[in-house]
């Protein structure tokens, strides 16, 4: 599909923010067109890798439930983790893998609430695994913020 | 526009019998104000034969908001804080009755020859910055020292035992996210369970706390002069470290948390607050309030998506507060939590 959506996207950007903002009356519509320019650029930028790091996370989380598997003794909370391991996506639609995710990070939550209770180097370990991850996909996850002087 | 123009004409000569010939002029709205509709507008009337123009501002409840607050709470503070030294608008009418205009509304005297600056650019303040910077963190200070009773603003407000300033804040906001989310943050809980396990000491004493101070809430001029501190909605009694560590949040300063409100370097702010409040920072509790900012952030743009997301209010800002705004301040808690973690095993 060509023009790409984020050439598309940024295109239409400084479209609303230096043609159509600047021609509408009053200041809050010209703000609302500045900020869905905004939007749209960063909207663009989503597209392009919005599959790309959602798979990336949930690699990751189901790699991190396979470790925690093998560590935690709870036997509910190690059951729980076995089974997210080994699940796999049969969609790459972005609301697909959102749900998909969301379901893995209200297992991380879990996992992170036991591991905050125990003591053992191995929990600390494995919870300074996990900030890593967090850390990574914040930052993968970063909107773009275009230069406007 | 014109409907709201001319309702609104009809308010005012309703609230001022002893005028006649009243007309609005001018009515815009103005963008950002995400909890409250606000409008600028003139106000013209004849009073006792002689020609009145008023400059007049107009915040009206939105059917959504971005905060869920009381619009009598910032109304108050407006008349509590007017004539204090704290430079705020003067309150002049507060409608609750929803005939007029729909919704409850207020209405206020609108500072001319000022404005805001966007809290998301990197340099929101140019020249003036090493002006405002003093003034920025001196009223905060001020805020913070005045004996909230004595104005008579905490008359109404809940009086939380020192002891519970941050349990009240921290439960208020969780109970929103928990309301609101519409997808889990693991960073944003384990924040949280780290703010329940670790409390801060205890202030001194109650302070007025005005709940969003930061760059953008506040009017100036191009001399410099910090004209009017605005959007008084969150105020509350609390902890008055609480509204220094929003104050110096690095939402508001483009991520640089060096730089708070990009105005000036972190530690001359803080000494300039300490300064003007009397209080002595406890670095542990300030600690505590950042890291609360963040939450509490959080709090606010999840709810701004979960409007936006199921149509209750779809105001551009809403969908960039959601988005924007939630990545910084889980990037904010990616960078502390690690650290916090680690201290607390040690």
């Amino acid at each position: 599909m060509k023009p790409d959506v984020p050439v598309v996207m940024n295109q239409f950007f400084g479209k609303m923010l230096l043609e159509l903002g600047p021609a509408l009356e009053g200041t809050y519509a010209a703000g609302s067109a500045n900020v869905m320019g905004l939007m749209m650029f960063m909207a663009g930028a989503e597209y392009e890798r919005g599959a790309q790091v959602r798979v990336e996370d949930i690699a990751e989380l189901r790699d991190i439930f396979g470790e925690a598997a093998g560590l935690v003794s709870d036997a509910a909370l190690k059951q729980k983790l076995g089974e997210a391991a080994q699940g796999s996506e049969t969609s790459l639609r972005i609301s697909q893998l959102d749900l998909a995710h969301g379901q893995l990070a209200n297992t991380l939550i879990e996992l992170q609430d036991f591991l905050e209770a125990t003591q053992a180097d191995w929990a600390a370990a494995l919870e300074e695994r996990i900030y890593v991850h967090l850390a990574r996909s914040a930052e993968a996850r970063r909107m773009p913020y275009p230069d406007m002087g | 526009m014109e409907e709201l123009a001319k309702k609104f004409a009809e308010y005012l000569q309703h609230k001022m019998p002893h005028v006649s010939d009243v007309e609005v002029r001018d009515l815009s709205r103005i963008h950002g104000g995400a909890s409250r509709e606000t409008y600028r507008l003139m106000g013209h009337w004849v009073e006792e034969g002689a020609a009145v123009t008023k400059p007049l501002i107009l915040r009206r409840d939105p059917e959504v908001s971005l905060i869920e607050t009381e619009r009598d709470l910032e109304f108050n503070a407006y008349l509590a804080f007017h004539g204090t030294g704290i430079p705020v608008p003067e309150a002049l009418f507060l409608e609750l009755d929803t005939k007029w205009l729909e919704r409850p509304f207020f209405v206020m005297e609108q500072i001319t020859e000022s404005e805001a600056a966007s809290p998301f650019l990197p340099d929101p303040y140019g020249d003036l910055a090493d002006k405002l910077a003093p003034q920025f963190f001196g009223i905060l200070g001020q805020i913070s020292a005045h004996e909230p009773d004595a104005i008579g603003l905490a008359e109404n407000m809940d009086h939380p035992a020192l002891d519970a300033c941050w349990r009240e804040q921290l439960d208020y906001w969780v109970g929103e996210i928990d309301k609101d989310a519409l997808e889990p943050n693991p960073l944003l809980r384990s924040a949280i369970r780290w703010l329940r396990r670790n409390p801060p000491p205890p202030p001194a004493r109650l302070s007025m706390v005005h709940g969003d101070y930061r760059t953008g809430n506040f009017l100036y001029n191009t001399s410099g002069e910090i004209t009017a501190i605005l959007d008084w909605e969150m105020c509350h009694l609390g902890d008055p470290l609480e509204d220094l560590a929003w104050a110096i949040d690095p939402l508001w300063a483009f991520e640089n948390g060096d730089r708070p409100a990009s105005l000036m370097e972190r530690e001359a702010a803080l000494a300039l607050w300490e300064e003007a409040s009397g209080f002595k920072i406890n670095r542990t509790g300030l600690l505590w309030w950042e890291i609360f900012s963040a939450v509490k952030g959080l709090a606010i743009w999840i709810s701004a998506g979960k409007e936006f997301q199921t149509g209750g209010n779809a105001d551009p800002i809403m969908g960039l507060s959601s988005w924007y705004c939630t990545d910084v301040h889980t990037r904010v808690l990616a960078k502390w939590m690690p650290k916090l973690r680690a201290e607390e095993r040690s």
